[in-house]
């Protein structure tokens, strides 16, 4: 992009990108500067060019690994374009339901992750709620539960289970048994592969579920691509939105709508009276110290009982003082969240005074976000009620707190702006100033520089 | 050209020829496509995608652009087809990924944090609400700095047309941003 004289909107609007990554001229940086100090639709579109730019961001690049991995799907998809799995599968049934019946798999593999949100959802702008994300319940007991690589793995009576990395991938073994997976391609550091005797399930997609039993094994894909590979050299694709079913004997392959989280349920539920043996017996570590594998087999331990779920704090302000009133009754974070609660029903009550004790006193009973949020805020209102002094002790305190919140960011950014109403430019000065170095990613680091500026250009006077 | 030669070793189907053009230009198909259609699982098969068309329709490449450019054309189509399909809202760029973790500081807890996915979010949102060709029209040009001519040519749009996509999505956002910045000083004070 060319920079031109940038001195109207419409020239200046062109030549944000090459102002904000840097290459301009210093010339017509400062022709550019002065004309957004005094635009605020231009100052409104490098901000908006900054913080898109910013949330974009540059993505980490693929590593070797993954770039061969992806090229390698690349051949695969070219030498063998997706099959016509119902003609295929008509082939393979036979086979795979054998192997099945033999072995007596039951198998239940889901692989999940953040499920598409609704069309309707995000249309609805920014008042939508974030996206579902579909949570696999664990089951209630009689599982174990471990991590293999961003996986979770839930095992019920699984025989000689073995987790390794091979080349990248983490793959997961076991001959009889049942097994859920919970996979999250979105944190996962490995790719992940399930073998059962005579079948592996790769993902290649995202989101996809197996279920093997002695009767018969389904496999349904929400989103993505999943293969399914028999040890005969059988190879099946099933995209999303479609579902295939193997029963003992050839028949019929009907299309399946993907699974819901209800079926899923219902094929895997919680509660259950099954209190299956678990072996903590591991040979299987042995066996591949041996072959010079690394072993990341699951510790096996008993699932702890969920946490049961705390009271909801009352919402009645009379309520929440009698809570906070008994001193034993409640503590800690929940303590801090019904301080919280109760200032901002004060405050929507028109009680300011005491809104501004509640938050005081939560602002004093830790350096926690809430706390710090508290602290804040009881300074605006001490702002808003006239007490220039004292919010500015209050913000000062805020700012020597350790670390770096969102809270700090704004009453830095207010205590600045009470320098200025307190008409101590130097102060202002070198309070906006400190704000650009220490909050460079800020929203209002533009607004910090504009004023910076504009003090100078006072204080000069 | 070195990358004609290369080119002409794809179409004759020489050993190794296609990995070596993919190694060239995996590295900026995958930023393209990060950029056009945000971070997520989704940008591996899309990947593919571009290079299997790479690998279908090479042979009517005629070198009137550079190769360069006739890619980024597959690229720019690749994501307009997964933006159509809805595809996009899939995994959403900003959540849960490293950006957001960069941009949070060392002690910021967990309050701190929602904030700033929050306003994240907004943007995400925004952005997401935008019409696909709009969508990438407005950041081949604000944030990659495209020409116009650059992006019509990319789009097989003409200029025009090019242009007011990229005001419009201009407009959009800025209200959309406006809006979050008055709500959010509502609520700070």
């Amino acid at each position: 992009m060319t920079s031109k004289d940038p001195t109207r909107c419409e020239e200046v609007q062109s030549s944000l990108q090459s102002y904000l990554s840097g290459e301009i001229s210093p010339l017509n940086r400062s022709r550019i500067e002065a004309h957004l100090e005094n635009c605020p639709d231009c100052a409104l579109a490098a901000r908006m060019i900054e913080s898109v730019g910013r949330a974009v961001g540059s993505p980490p690049p693929l590593s070797r690994a993954k770039k061969a991995q992806l090229l390698a799907g690349i051949h695969l998809r070219l030498e063998s374009p997706a099959p016509r799995w119902s003609f295929r599968l008509r082939v393979a049934l036979p086979a795979m339901a054998t192997v099945a019946a033999a072995l007596g798999i039951y198998m239940i593999v889901s692989i999940d992750a953040p499920d598409p949100a609704p069309q309707d959802t995000l249309a609805r702008g920014e008042d939508a709620p974030p996206p579902p994300r579909v949570e696999v319940q664990p089951p209630a007991s009689g599982y174990v539960e471990q991590l293999v690589g961003g996986a979770t793995v839930y095992a019920e009576a699984v025989s000689d289970l073995r987790a390794e990395h091979v080349d990248g991938t983490n793959i997961i073994e076991f001959s009889r048994g049942r097994l859920l997976v919970n996979y999250d391609r979105a944190v996962a550091e490995r790719e992940l592969e399930v073998r059962v005797p005579g079948l592996r399930v790769q993902v290649v997609g995202t989101v996809f579920l197996v279920d093997a039993t002695p009767e018969a094994t389904e496999v349904a894909v929400r989103r993505g691509l999943v293969r399914v590979l028999t040890d005969s050299g059988e190879e099946f694709r099933v995209d999303a939105g479609h579902a295939l079913k193997l029963g003992l004997s050839p028949g019929p392959i009907t299309p399946m709508a993907p699974p819901t989280r209800a079926a899923f349920d219902r094929r895997f539920p919680t509660g259950h009276d099954e209190q299956p043996t678990i072996s903590t017996q591991r040979p299987q570590r042995q066996r591949a110290a041996r072959r010079g594998g690394k072993d990341v087999s699951p510790r096996l331990k008993p699932r702890p009982e969920p946490r049961r779920a705390p009271k909801p704090l009352p919402t009645d302000a009379e309520e929440l003082r009698a809570l906070l009133a008994g001193s034993d009754s409640i503590s800690g974070e929940r303590r801090e969240e019904a301080m919280y609660r109760l200032a901002t029903l004060e405050r929507r009550s028109g009680n300011g005074r005491e809104a501004t004790e509640w938050l005081r006193r939560l602002s004093e009973a830790s350096n926690s976000g809430r706390a710090q949020l508290a602290q804040l805020e009881h300074a605006k209102l001490l702002r808003k009620q006239g007490r220039l002094p004292e919010a500015e002790r209050e913000l000062l305190a805020l700012r020597r707190r350790p670390g770096k919140s969102l809270a700090k960011e704004y009453g830095h950014f207010e205590l600045c702006s009470i320098f200025v109403e307190r008409k101590r430019f130097d102060e202002a000065l070198e309070c906006f100033d400190e704000f650009a170095v220490s909050f460079p990613r800020s929203e209002r680091v533009d607004a910090a520089k504009a004023m910076t500026v504009k003090l100078r250009g006072v204080l000069s006077k | 050209m070195r990358d004609r030669a290369l080119i002409d070793r794809v179409v004759e189907g020489r050993p190794g020829a296609f990995d070596e053009l993919y190694y060239a230009y995996v590295d900026a198909v995958h930023r393209k496509l990060v950029l056009l259609v945000g971070r997520g699982a989704h940008v591996d098969d899309l990947i593919q995608d571009t290079f299997l068309a790479v690998h279908q329709n090479i042979g009517r490449f005629r070198g009137d652009a550079s190769f360069r450019t006739w890619l980024y054309r597959i690229v720019v189509n690749t994501a307009l087809q997964h933006l159509r399909r809805g595809r996009r809202r899939s995994e959403p760029v900003f959540l849960g990924d490293v950006l957001v973790e960069n941009l949070v500081g060392e002690n910021e807890d967990g309050e701190t944090f929602a904030a700033r996915r929050e306003s994240l979010r907004v943007l995400h949102t925004a952005l997401e609400s935008l019409k696909p060709k709009k969508r990438i029209a407005y950041l081949l040009y604000e944030i990659e700095g495209y020409s116009l001519e650059e992006i019509a040519e990319l789009t097989q749009s003409n200029v025009t047309t090019v242009g007011s996509r990229v005001r419009s999505a201009r407009h959009q956002l800025k209200t959309t941003l406006l809006r979050f910045e008055k709500r959010t000083s509502e609520v700070a004070r």
